[in-house]
């Protein structure tokens, strides 16, 4: 099983800007901004992680 | 009819029908220890991912994430949501191949597989050791949701530990990872269900009847500050609370062992498909049902709980229709159980293989699974004792778990990536567990368990010193020469 080296930087780029954004840019937002970039966040984190598995485990499948 | 006894009939109901299906479970016939423990390897893509899912979720989710949103706004939202975000990580980069290496080895606990990673049996003991100290608290977390959780309908606290415990002692036991399987699908279903629920009536019955539309919740609770980040959230506690959760999948042993246990590929996808869908909408219903209610304190039509916020959900349940509210109820007994007999059963294998039967020479199937119910029994017993006590808060106890496992991330991801460089370093993961171990138990006795991962030294959460310090030592080990 070889995963995409992309995939590990993507993670790190991901989670750093689910910390550093709120910190900077919405944090006194006064409506569901911030509630929600973080759930688009996790949503795009989401379709993109499981096409990534979807792809890595397909081909290690006996 | 009174509102106690339709919480009792449905409670009973849950009880009959979760006993039912863990008595269903045991026709797959429980003979080794493998079976009892990891399912034998052939457990379905359903099972797998209810069973990690309601493992993963507990009553921390509808009593202490309810109450954290209520009383420190959307942080708690991005709090809960970086665990997901680095879990689906972690499991995208690993699982597959800690899957495959579980089955080839014929791992049972987490703590057999650093042990044979690192070449080492005294790793295992040390492992084990430290994985009892540190989800005693856990368990013990569950049983006080409980608890709580009864006092807001009016009952004494200790009639939910009792209760709570007596579910999870028979469900585990009956036939070990099957029925816990099986009714943690029952349980995350319901669990899942009654959220959905419980936030519509929140939203769209409970708000209009007290005079609130969505956007006057929204501004009420913009005018607090509390759609941005409020002054609970500095950035050194943010990462305090987040930095033990972003590392869970790989150092709590109840996930880890849920790898080794899909019956293929195809099993294990959808484990990590299903699961992740699960905690993002799991996540989403319970902080908005914290958000809400804060915005009903701040109009003035519901108490103010700030400062008790593990009360905002038996409040909210109370005041709800009792079918509801006993629907709802039930539902974080269910949490709560089915992420307490997982915990117990994974100390249960790690006690009766890295303490017990590796270090005795031969044992037989029959004497193994006895060992493994009894320490079921003996752990049940002991969580219900400290469950008594009520030590602390839901959240801290239950973070503080993680903070003390934190070492075994570097520990065991390091083993993940290069197998090949960690074998004979176990000295480096022993010094490097019993350091982090050792920084996490010393601040919560320091500072009190609430205060403990809180605590900053030069800047720095308790939990980056004891990661920090952890991954250095791993590291120095992986170069040193033999």
């Amino acid at each position: 099983m070889v995963l995409p080296k992309w995939y590990i930087l993507w993670l790190i780029i991901i989670v750093l800007i689910a910390y550093l954004v709120p910190y900077t840019i919405l944090k006194t937002v006064g409506d569901w901004s911030l509630y929600l970039f973080w759930l688009v966040i996790a949503i795009v984190n989401y379709i993109v992680t499981l096409a990534v598995v979807e792809k890595t485990y397909t081909v290690e499948k006996r | 009819m009174n509102g106690v006894f339709i919480y009792f009939l449905v409670l009973g109901l849950y009880f009959v029908i979760g006993t039912g299906i863990a008595l269903y479970s045991r026709r797959v016939g429980v003979k080794t220890t493998s079976d009892y423990f990891v399912a034998g390897y052939r457990l379905g893509g359903f099972l797998a991912s209810m069973t990690y899912a309601a493992t993963t979720y507990s009553a921390f989710m509808m009593v202490g994430l309810v109450g954290f949103a209520y009383a420190t706004g959307v942080g708690a939202f991005g709090f809960e949501l970086l665990y997901l975000i680095a879990t689906m990580g972690l499991l995208a980069l690993f699982s597959l191949k800690v899957w495959s290496m579980a089955r080839k080895s014929k791992w049972i606990s987490p703590a057999e597989m650093l042990g044979d990673l690192y070449g080492s049996r005294l790793l295992s003991i040390v492992v084990a050791i430290v994985y009892l100290i540190a989800l005693l608290p856990y368990i013990t977390a569950q049983l006080v949701g409980l608890g709580n959780l009864v006092q807001g309908i009016g009952l004494d606290y200790w009639i939910g530990v009792l209760l709570g415990a007596g579910i999870i002692f028979l469900w585990t036991y009956l036939a070990g990872i099957w029925s816990v399987a099986s009714t943690d699908a029952y349980q995350g279903l319901w669990m899942i269900t009654s959220a959905i629920i419980f936030v519509l009536w929140l939203a769209l019955f409970l708000l209009p009847s007290k005079g609130l539309g969505f956007n006057e919740a929204t501004r009420l609770l913009a005018s607090q500050g509390l759609l941005g980040i409020t002054s609970f959230w500095k950035p050194e506690i943010f990462i305090a609370f987040t930095l033990p959760w972003l590392f869970f999948a790989v150092t709590n042993p109840q996930v880890v062992q849920r790898l080794y246990m899909p019956r293929d590929e195809r099993a294990l996808k959808s484990m990590i498909k299903y699961f992740v869908v699960f905690g993002l909408a799991y996540t989403v219903i319970v902080t908005l049902i914290g958000l809400l209610a804060r915005s009903l304190t701040i109009a003035g039509v519901f108490p103010d709980l700030v400062k008790t916020r593990d009360l905002v959900t038996p409040t909210l349940i109370g005041m709800a229709h009792p079918v509801l509210g006993a629907i709802v109820f039930t539902s974080i007994v269910a949490a709560a159980v089915s992420t307490a007999d997982s915990i117990i059963l994974t100390l249960s294998s790690t006690t009766t293989r890295d303490l017990y039967a590796r270090n005795v020479g031969e044992v037989k199937p029959r004497t193994e699974l006895l060992i493994g119910y009894t320490t079921i029994a003996v752990l049940t017993l002991i969580v219900t004792i400290l469950a008594w006590f009520k030590p602390g808060y839901v959240v801290e106890l239950s973070v503080l778990s993680s903070v003390i496992l934190l070492p075994l991330a570097p520990i065991t991801l390091a083993a993940w990536i290069k197998p090949d460089m960690v074998k004979g370093k176990a000295w480096a993961a022993i010094i490097a567990l019993i350091l982090g171990a050792g920084i996490g138990l010393y601040a919560s006795i320091v500072y009190g368990a609430k205060k403990a991962f809180i605590t900053t030294w030069l800047g720095l959460p308790v939990s980056a010193w004891i990661l920090i310090a952890s991954t250095i030592i791993v590291l120095a080990g992986i170069i040193a020469k033999k």
